[in-house]
């Protein structure tokens, strides 16, 4: 121990010796460059560990953006999620066998006596599915006119009606509907108007009377009486 | 590590963008390179909004109204994306078969009812018209333009022994509703070139109307059949046009030509 500080206080002596000599200076400016680099090594080994947590945390933030726009735009929200775009749908001729064949929850029977008919089958394109029938039901006399739009595909929403308003509420053996009607004049051939607008859901299908328009006289008209005609 | 991350990111963001995108295409979307010009696309049902306005009033009157038939024609066939302008066109010479029933042939264009006209609903031959016209259009899954529509419509006529005319309604960059209330008495149709529309129905109450509006800002083409004046309070005036859409749900009903409109142009039509 002796010795050991007895070498010590002799190399701190020589040092001294040595700095304060004619190649003092060059000694000092070399021995603060040491110095100085040795500070730099000391913060370099300090940066590269600063580095690595800041690699880390922005390699976990990234994957973790990627794992969450997985999961938002890939992992379904419901059973048999799938997109239908309003761009993919496509119209084709029906006939009642096909109507009846794909919509479960009612029944559609027109008397052709009374009735002509025109029968439109919405399916997507892409994916081939049936997405809705669209109906339109014209009396062989044009006093009665029924337009409606049966949705019997579950994933899909049909966007272009909404009843508002409605008040009234009928139940027509096989469901319920939910309508609204008012009379009016016609303003150009004064016939006695009655108009409705009406809503059925039943199961999973839905099935929207965009437009009733009945020609009457003195009695109050036949919605209810024709739907149930027509829808069983 | 960061650049493998990055990479990933990227390309499912990349992936995931085609997947969910159901944005509007853009008017410069829509137009042909060749013409710039505005290409009708509108056909089935798109991402529109139905909107509802409540006028109340004291006084109600309906100033003016026509209308060329009690059920005039409203097709709705849509054999393909894009085919808004072939259903109309269909309206047109539906309306028209009425006065030749070799336009539509096999085709019973309509009835009598009381002093006015009931023109019948879609059928099989009216279907072949709008395929027919679909073609004659130049019609693509962008649609078509003004340009083509009329020439489509010129040879379908031509090819039925038939010629056309078109008469402007505009008044330098809007619609005339003066002319087109002439056109429409005279029994002539109007062709509405529209950048965005609304088709409307009012229910009528004492003090108020509520209209139910389909909204939609695609560029798309109408058939107006008639016209018809709400004034209200003395001095609150609504110009309608009636109309055959040709969008599903709203096949007929009440054009505001001042509500979230853009009308391009204005055409009557007449088929000789």
């Amino acid at each position: 121990m002796k010795v050991k500080k007895y070498l010590k206080q002799q190399a701190e002596q020589d040092r001294q010796e040595i700095l304060s000599s004619d190649n003092g200076a060059f000694l000092r400016a070399l021995e603060q460059e040491y110095t100085e680099q040795n500070k730099a090594t000391r913060e370099r080994k300090r940066s590269p560990r600063l580095k690595v947590w800041l690699s880390a945390s922005i390699s976990a933030v990234a994957a973790a953006a990627v794992i969450t726009t997985c999961i938002v735009v890939y992992y379904p929200t419901g059973v048999n999620r799938v997109e239908y775009l309003d761009t993919n749908i496509v119209y084709v001729s029906a006939n009642l066998d096909e109507f009846n064949n794909d919509v479960k929850e009612v029944e559609i029977q027109i008397d052709t006596t009374k009735y002509n008919y025109n029968i439109l089958r919405a399916y997507d394109r892409v994916s081939g599915d049936t997405l809705y029938y669209s109906s339109t039901i014209l009396s062989i006399d044009a006093t009665v006119e029924i337009r409606f739009i049966s949705v019997c595909n579950p994933n899909y929403i049909y966007k272009n009606f909404k009843l508002t308003d409605a008040t009234d509420q009928a139940n027509l053996g096989n469901y319920n509907v939910l309508y609204k009607s008012w009379k009016y004049v016609d303003p150009d051939f004064r016939f006695n108007i009655l108009e409705a607008n009406a809503e059925i859901h039943k199961g999973k299908e839905y099935f929207y009377i965009t437009q009733y328009k009945e020609i009457i006289g003195a009695e109050d008209g036949s919605f209810l009486e024709v739907l149930q005609s027509i829808l069983k | 590590m960061i650049k493998l991350g990055a990479i990933a990111l990227g390309t499912l963001l990349l992936f995931s963008g085609s997947a969910v995108s159901v944005t509007q295409p853009s008017q410069e979307e829509v137009r042909y390179r060749d013409t710039a010009a505005i290409a009708y696309d509108e056909s089935v049902s798109r991402a529109a909004s139905l909107e509802n306005v409540t006028i109340n009033y004291s006084t109600r009157t309906i100033s003016e109204t026509r209308s060329l038939a009690y059920r005039y024609p409203c097709y709705e066939y849509s054999p393909a994306y894009g085919s808004c302008a072939a259903i109309a066109g269909a309206n047109v010479i539906g309306f028209y078969d009425r006065y030749d029933e070799n336009l539509i042939p096999n085709h019973q264009s309509g009835s009598p009812i009381g002093n006015t006209y009931s023109y019948s609903a879609e059928d099989e031959a009216v279907k072949k018209v709008i395929l027919e016209l679909y073609d004659y259009m130049g019609t693509t899954t962008s649609g078509t333009t003004e340009k083509k529509f009329k020439d489509g419509m010129a040879d379908f006529c031509r090819d039925k022994g038939h010629s056309i005319t078109f008469s402007s309604c505009m008044q330098g960059d809007t619609i005339s509703y003066s002319k087109a209330k002439s056109y429409l008495d005279a029994n002539q149709p109007v062709i509405l070139f529209l950048s965005s529309y609304n088709v409307g129905t009012i229910t009528q109450n004492t003090n108020s109307d509520k209209i139910n509006y389909y909204v939609s800002d695609v560029a798309h083409i109408m058939i107006a059949f008639g016209y018809r004046t709400y004034v209200y309070n003395g001095s609150s005036t609504y110009q309608y046009l009636n109309v055959a859409s040709g969008v599903s749900g709203y096949a007929t009903g009440l054009f505001n030509i001042n509500y979230k409109t853009k009308i391009n142009n204005a055409l009557a039509v007449n088929i000789v």
